[in-house]
């Protein structure tokens, strides 16, 4: 059991960590991580949604009719972006000025059907709901780690707090969309160069 | 042919209406909530426009303090705000809308009661681009506007970003749209509204 919670979150982190490797979830890691607090809570939200809409769908794995089951699961994870859109607007109103349009978008977001879809519908509650937040753990490295270069180059600052001098010339390419894109491919190289791959895609001329 | 079953619409139907009964009743419970926010959000820009502390105050009190300070009036045919403090006219809040680089922009200008300098400048709502034009928003730029001269003006240019007034760098459109769109409303105000109050 501790083994297989363990592997989860190697895989949803690490090896086959949803933007890096299986390249899901990208319209969001490149729309909100010019500032690391934006980043924060778009990954919270994410991290929400994925692990109760993959707990949901694994509740109701046995009972959902098979050819219905991609409408069942969009319904479900829509509901769950509701719920974080409407706790948002009324207790974080500010956050949810900053983030905008992106929090209903996380219905788009590829990650959480990839997860419901490959995972939740073919295993128990508890490990689909762990595999949701390990996935959106991987979600939140990522952002977290393009976001801290985007702010920094950007802005020249950490969490909003200004961390260099005046001498400081912000990139204003990095606050734009196309930086989003260069840190991205940067972290994915980087990734591909240091994180293990699987074992079925190792050895051999690649 | 394949046998029609009513099991998958059933099963749609029941859980279609379940998960709509749960969103229905955080939606009420927080409708109100939600409502008090927004207004206070554009409450808290009428203060701000005339430089009105409300640090601190939660949404209920800024509502109050709001409801104190401004009075709606029509002059010219143009709606605009009064604003009072402790009894006394301290000046006019005239609200602006026009297009944008990406999409209307909706603003308010503090105008001191003398006609002489702008009291603060305010955005309510635009679709520029986060991180460029956005930054309108920030304190940064609309700073700038406390105590921002327009007694002395030629060709109705009333603001200009030349001396102390910086435009943002790097969203040239941006900073040019609100220029126009505040130029062509202080020109309204100055043309339409200024004999009748």
């Amino acid at each position: 059991m501790i083994k297989g919670v363990r592997n989860i979150f190697k895989n949803g982190v690490f090896q086959d960590n949803p933007v890096f490797r299986q390249i899901l979830g990208i319209c969001s890691a490149l729309a909100v991580t010019n500032l690391l607090i934006n980043s924060f809570a778009m990954s919270l939200g994410l991290i929400f949604v994925t692990s109760f809409s993959s707990l949901t769908v694994s509740l109701l794995r046995n009972y959902t009719p098979g050819h219905i089951r991609m409408m069942v699961q969009t319904l479900i994870i829509s509901a769950y972006v509701i719920i974080v859109d409407i706790v948002l607007k009324a207790y974080f109103p500010a956050m949810s000025s900053a983030l905008g349009p992106y929090v209903g978008l996380i219905i788009t977001n590829c990650i959480i059907m990839g997860r419901c879809e490959a995972f939740a519908q073919n295993n128990k509650p508890l490990a689909s709901f762990l595999d949701g937040v390990a996935s959106g753990i991987g979600y939140m490295f990522v952002l977290m780690a393009i976001a801290l270069f985007r702010e920094f180059l950007g802005f020249g600052t950490f969490f909003g707090f200004a961390v260099v001098g005046d001498w400081w010339t912000n990139w204003i390419f990095m606050i734009m969309p196309p930086g989003a894109f260069f840190m991205l491919g940067i972290l994915i190289w980087v990734a591909n160069t240091y994180v293990p791959a699987k074992e079925e895609n190792t050895g051999g001329a690649q | 042919m394949k046998k029609m079953s009513v099991k998958p619409i059933l099963f749609m139907i029941a859980i279609t209406v379940v998960f709509t009964g749960v969103l229905a009743t955080i939606n009420e419970i927080t409708a109100e909530q939600v409502a008090l926010n927004e207004r206070a959000a554009e409450q808290r820009s009428f203060l701000n426009v005339i430089d009105l502390e409300y640090e601190g105050l939660t949404a209920e009190e800024v509502n109050s303090l709001y409801e104190e300070t401004f009075t709606e009036i029509t002059a010219g045919g143009h709606d605009l705000y009064e604003a009072h403090v402790d009894g006394d006219l301290v000046g006019y809040v005239y609200p602006m809308a026009d297009s944008a680089v990406w999409g209307e922009l909706r603003g308010i200008m503090g105008i001191h009661r003398d006609f002489e300098y702008l009291l603060g400048v305010e955005f309510l709502s635009h679709n520029e681009t986060p991180g460029l034009g956005g930054r309108i928003e920030e304190d940064e730029f609309k700073e700038q506007f406390r105590e921002y001269d327009i007694s002395d003006v030629a060709d109705d240019n009333f603001v200009d970003y030349e001396g102390d007034l910086d435009a943002i760098s790097g969203a040239t459109g941006t900073s040019n749209a609100v220029r126009r769109i505040m130029n062509s409303h202080l020109q309204e105000f100055f043309n339409e509204v200024r004999e009748e109050l």
